[in-house]
């Protein structure tokens, strides 16, 4: 199993190493999702399903199936 | 001469309506593209004596598009022939977000456009102790950069002078020399087969875009389109993996390329909105939080709206009572008075509230608050069908459908926007207020308390929750109904807290009354020119014959002059057009307790309900005078033919407030619904099963309450 920004705990950080998901990987890339990014998870939505990020300088909400498809390497 | 035509492009956020408001202030208008329903800005200003007409773009990421939006972007840029192709782009970016932000403008450079690059927020960088080598950055891009702060107007005078640098014909300054994404053999073999096929002298990059994107592109023959298609795949031409590999490449040349251009540190406003987030979109005070704003706003907007309305409502009366006496007695007096100003009175007076409520959610949106709704709901919602953005369209809902449908847009998945524009109407609006405040009346007295509650104000609430709850349950079945294998996104970029700018909240308030008084205007006038006539015109003498039999018989009753009055005023209707309409109808809604008077309301009120009070004003013959206590003691008098039970007994009231709260009765909806689905078959939906929703509703009241 990769590990992807599913995998994070709040406070942790990580950088980007690849995408899974194919169809949305051009979505990601436009939010600022590139590869060696650094991405910080912050906390959770408060109902679950979402998930509060923090890049480098923007912050970003993404669901977790799109989570799932970003894989990581932690800091 | 021919006006120039410059357009305003840039990523969300970037602060783009802003340099819009500022470079046109009020000369600006707001209409839909031709054909599709994405809104178009456009106002006009004048540089160095040229008129100069420029469109406001929808935010866009970038020219491979996700949504509705982003499509119409790129498929404007891509076609030399379409009326909104510049002459000139005015690239606006967030320089606090520049790498991000510069994606797009190298897209737009490359496809040979005059282009000048706005660096947007300028103090804010300054501030964050953040800099720039604009000199360096110039280079790179190869296109004029300006620095602006669009909160202050600074830079704006070289914004100018730079497109009146353009006017007076030095083109070449705003193009670069070479493509800064330098194509591959396979890139470029593409280009060549598509200007080829398109029989175009080839540009680069405008054509490979057409080679990635021909399927939706719709200038594009359907002839040439499978010509390309089988072109492509000949060649061999990955649409979505070269979409990738181009993304990722001119993001490396970005980098490369601001190295030594930009210092950065941390921001404060992200450390701020950062920790004012672990408040506001906290797992239990979020919510709370966000229950809390929407009951301070919406108690707001009636108390406030209040005031205003009763000045609107006077203002009518009386200019209605001066036309009576000004002009003479005849048909054209009635149709002014009883059908064009009582109309006009009809859809002003919701102004007040409309205006309220657009200030509270510009302030929202303008302040980042309203992304963070969308991303603590989005999970909720979706177990409903729709997306965390439908939050804001169900949120105006609660003011007017018509704008929460066309908000919409910014949902990239069909299905989930179609839902929220099937359920929006259900959401109490503020038209069905007038409605509920009368038949409340009827069934509960003003006072009466149920311990610190007043009664009123309860039954008042559970409608609103019963409509809530009823557009959920009605997502939840379409959620069913409708099938659907494309993806849906959150993705979501959640913008700095700011302060709002009070000019675009002022700017972004108008255009929303503008739209709604005058389209909902043209229909409500147009509705009640047409019930005056029918409730004032009957078949052959009818109308006549029913009066004289009334007058004779009154007469005959020793009746007193005023009841006689009242009396042949409601012998005349029942023997109107609308009173055989009425008594037409009344089988049907027998069984939900109404009768034929109620049954003209129902009709009239199809095409906007708040006609309602005014319809009841007419048939109980109050005259002019359409004051909501007045039709309430009226109706409250009414007894049930051939009976002595009051008319409106809470049976009846009941039903008729159930059915109030589910028909979709506005016709504008209906067309705003066709328009943003662009077909017939959803709106006959949508008011098919509300009007059956309303019927078994109303059905199931007053079967257990009489």
């Amino acid at each position: 199993m990769k590990t992807t920004i599913l995998d994070l705990k709040v406070g942790q950080n990580a950088l980007i190493r690849q995408f899974a998901d194919f169809d949305a990987t051009c979505k990601l890339l436009t939010m600022g999702l590139l590869p060696n990014a650094r991405v910080e998870l912050v906390r959770k939505a408060p109902f679950g399903g979402a998930l509060y990020i923090k890049m480098q300088n923007h912050l970003i909400a993404m669901r977790e199936n799109e989570a799932a498809s970003v894989e990581i390497e932690l800091l | 001469m021919k006006p120039m035509r410059v357009a305003l492009i840039g990523n969300p956020n970037a602060g783009k309506s802003s340099i819009f408001n500022l470079l046109t202030g009020l000369r600006q208008k707001t209409a839909n593209f031709p054909g599709v329903t994405v809104e178009k800005k456009t106002g006009t200003f004048s540089v160095s004596g040229q008129e100069i007409k420029i469109t406001d773009l929808p935010g866009t990421y970038s020219l491979f598009p996700n949504s509705k939006d982003e499509k119409l972007v790129c498929s404007v840029l891509c076609n030399p022939h379409n009326d909104t192709y510049p002459d000139l782009v005015v690239y606006v970016t967030d320089v606090n977000q520049l790498e991000r932000h510069l994606l797009l403008a190298t897209q737009i450079i490359d496809l040979g456009i005059p282009t000048i690059v706005v660096l947007n927020m300028m103090d804010v960088f300054a501030e964050n102790g953040h800099r720039l080598d604009s000199h360096a950055l110039h280079q790179f891009l190869g296109v004029p950069v300006i620095g602006m702060n669009a909160r202050n107007g600074d830079g704006l005078v070289n914004l100018k002078q730079e497109i009146g640098n353009f006017v007076s014909g030095d083109v070449q300054r705003f193009l670069r020399t070479q493509q800064i994404y330098p194509f591959s053999e396979l890139e470029t073999q593409a280009a060549i087969q598509t200007a080829g096929l398109l029989k175009e002298e080839i540009n680069n990059y405008r054509h490979k875009l057409i080679a990635h994107h021909h399927e939706w592109m719709d200038f594009i023959e359907a002839k040439s389109r499978s010509l390309l298609h089988e072109n492509m795949a000949q060649l061999g031409f990955e649409n979505i993996r070269l979409q990738i590999q181009e993304t990722m490449r001119r993001f490396a040349f970005i980098q490369e390329a601001l190295k030594g251009v930009m210092e950065t540190n941390d921001s404060r406003e992200q450390k701020f909105s950062v920790s004012l987030d672990g408040l506001l979109t906290h797992r239990v005070a979020g919510p709370l939080i966000f229950f809390g704003l929407m009951f301070v706003i919406f108690q707001s907007i009636f108390w406030l709206a209040e005031y205003p309305m009763s000045w609107i409502e006077s203002a009518f009366s009386y200019l209605g009572s001066q036309t009576r006496q000004w002009l003479p007695a005849s048909w054209v007096t009635d149709l002014l008075v009883d059908g064009l100003l009582a109309g006009l009175s009809g859809v002003l007076v919701f102004a007040p509230q409309i205006v309220i409520l657009f200030f509270f959610l510009a302030l929202l949106e303008e302040s980042g608050y309203m992304s963070r709704v969308v991303y603590m709901f989005d999970h909720v919602m979706q177990k409903f069908g729709l997306n965390g953005r439908s939050m804001v369209s169900l949120i105006s809902s609660g003011a007017c459908a018509i704008p929460a449908i066309m908000s919409t847009r910014t949902i990239g998945s069909w299905k989930e926007r179609l839902i929220t524009i099937m359920v929006a109407p259900l959401i109490p609006c503020s038209a069905r207020i007038p409605v509920y405040t009368v038949l409340i009346a009827l069934m509960v007295p003003a006072h009466l308390q149920h311990g610190p509650f007043n009664v009123q104000g309860l039954v008042f609430m559970a409608l609103y929750i019963m409509g809530i709850v009823a557009s959920l349950l009605v997502a939840l079945l379409l959620k069913w109904m409708i099938k659907s294998d494309e993806r849906s996104y959150l993705m979501l970029e959640l913008p700095s807290y700011k302060k709002p700018i009070w000019s675009n909240v002022a700017l972004e308030v108008w255009d929303k009354l503008l739209a709604f008084v005058t389209n909902a205007g043209k229909v409500i006038v147009f509705i009640s020119l047409g019930l005056w006539f029918l409730a004032s015109y009957g078949p052959g003498q009818n109308i006549e014959k029913a009066a004289a039999q009334e007058e004779s018989k009154s007469t005959y009753n020793n009746i007193s002059e005023d009841q006689k009055a009242v009396n042949i005023q409601s012998a005349k209707l029942e023997a109107s057009y609308a009173g055989i309409l009425g008594k037409w109808m009344e089988p049907a809604i027998e069984p939900l307790g109404f009768d034929w008077k109620i049954g003209i309301a129902l009709i009239t009120s199809f095409a906007a309900r708040e006609v309602f009070v005014g319809t009841m004003a007419t048939i109980y013959s109050i005259g002019g005078d359409a004051e909501e206590s007045s039709v309430r003691d009226r109706m409250a008098a009414e007894l049930r033919q051939g009976t002595n039970q009051p008319m409106y007994g809470t049976a009846t009231s009941m039903s008729l407030l159930v059915f109030y709260a589910f028909a979709l009765q506005c016709m504008s909806t209906l067309a705003v619904t066709k328009k943003e689905t662009n077909s017939w078959k959803w709106p006959a939906i949508q008011f098919v099963l509300m009007t059956g929703l309303a019927y078994l509703g109303s059905w199931l009241t007053f079967l257990f309450l009489s």
